[in-house]
């Protein structure tokens, strides 16, 4: 993404440099011809393949299979998180701190005391709006054991900019001795 | 019956392709929400053929019928005379609305409904 970034900028600074110096640049093509390709040409195949990549990402977001998934709700209340472990009867919450394993596809069920917030990390995937009266799906993973940063991403009141949370994930076997130890580290 | 002046009709040729476009979208983007919040992606109509999808597609191929239907009104249409830029930048865009329609919406044949 970065790369396709980097050579469309440079592409086009590069068009704009040699308007400038050297005069006359570009004139042996119409301006019809200008138009479409830097108006149609150009622009039309690199939207479609964002857009084909952004509805692929977003299905992939999307709860597929729930019986797969480890399922964790994300309960917001201004301005903390309260993550309750649903498939790990009788496990403590956790507030502002995320437990997940690792290599393994991660349900959030996000839901809200008070007011709008929206649930993010952006190392993980895409984030989904925590609404009062809604459980609200999407689908986290994190193919490596590490501490990802997460945010609230809907203004919630004068809080909202504290309101940060992280996600640690462990390997598998770590991941299990935590739950059965409280997650007490 | 109401008699639109000259410059209103050129401006509703302009307009016209892409309107429609955007009727399309708000009729679309309304009925996949409510859709899913009456639960319609869990009934099957036709086969593996949700009552979502089955609604989704139909406003769809309505939506592709009155784009080819402006442009169908274009063709016929004896406005050239009045203005003949209008006229042809307004056939051009409703060719350009259709094909917006056509990739813009295309989602809903194959994206997850709900």
């Amino acid at each position: 993404m970065l790369l396709g970034a980097a050579i469309l900028f440079v592409l086009v600074m590069g068009l704009f440099v040699l308007t400038l110096f050297r005069p006359g640049f570009g004139s042996g093509v119409s301006i019809k011809g200008w138009i479409v390709a830097g108006g149609l040409l150009l622009p039309i195949p690199v939207l479609v393949a964002l857009n084909f990549y952004a509805l692929f990402q977003g299905e992939r977001l999307l709860p597929g299979d729930v019986a797969s998934a480890y399922r964790i709700e994300a309960h917001a209340r201004q301005w903390q998180w309260e993550f309750r472990y649903l498939d790990e009867p009788g496990a403590p919450s956790t507030v502002d701190v995320l437990h997940i394993p690792a290599g393994l596809p991660i349900e959030v069920v996000a839901t809200s005391e008070d007011v709008i917030h929206s649930f993010w990390v952006p190392r993980l995937g895409g984030k989904i709006d925590a609404t009062p009266g809604h459980a609200a799906r999407i689908r986290i993973e994190a193919d490596r054991p590490g501490i990802f940063g997460g945010v609230c991403a809907e203004y919630c009141g004068t809080g909202h900019s504290r309101m940060r949370f992280r996600v640690e994930a462990h390997e598998g076997p770590d991941f299990r001795s935590l739950v059965e130890r409280g997650f007490e580290q | 019956m109401i008699v639109l002046g000259k410059e209103t009709k050129a401006l509703a040729m302009l307009l016209s392709g892409f309107l429609l476009w955007a009727g399309a979208f708000l009729l679309i983007y309304f009925t996949q929400a409510t859709g899913c919040s009456l639960g319609w992606q869990e009934i099957e109509v036709f086969g593996p053929l949700s009552l979502q999808r089955g609604a989704l597609i139909v406003l769809y191929l309505l939506a592709c019928g009155m784009h080819l239907g402006l442009i169908y009104a274009f063709g016929r249409s004896d406005t050239r005379a009045e203005s003949a830029f209008a006229h042809q930048t307004g056939r051009a865009l409703a060719f350009a609305a259709l094909a917006a329609s056509l990739f813009c919406f295309a989602g809903i044949l194959w994206l997850t409904a709900c």
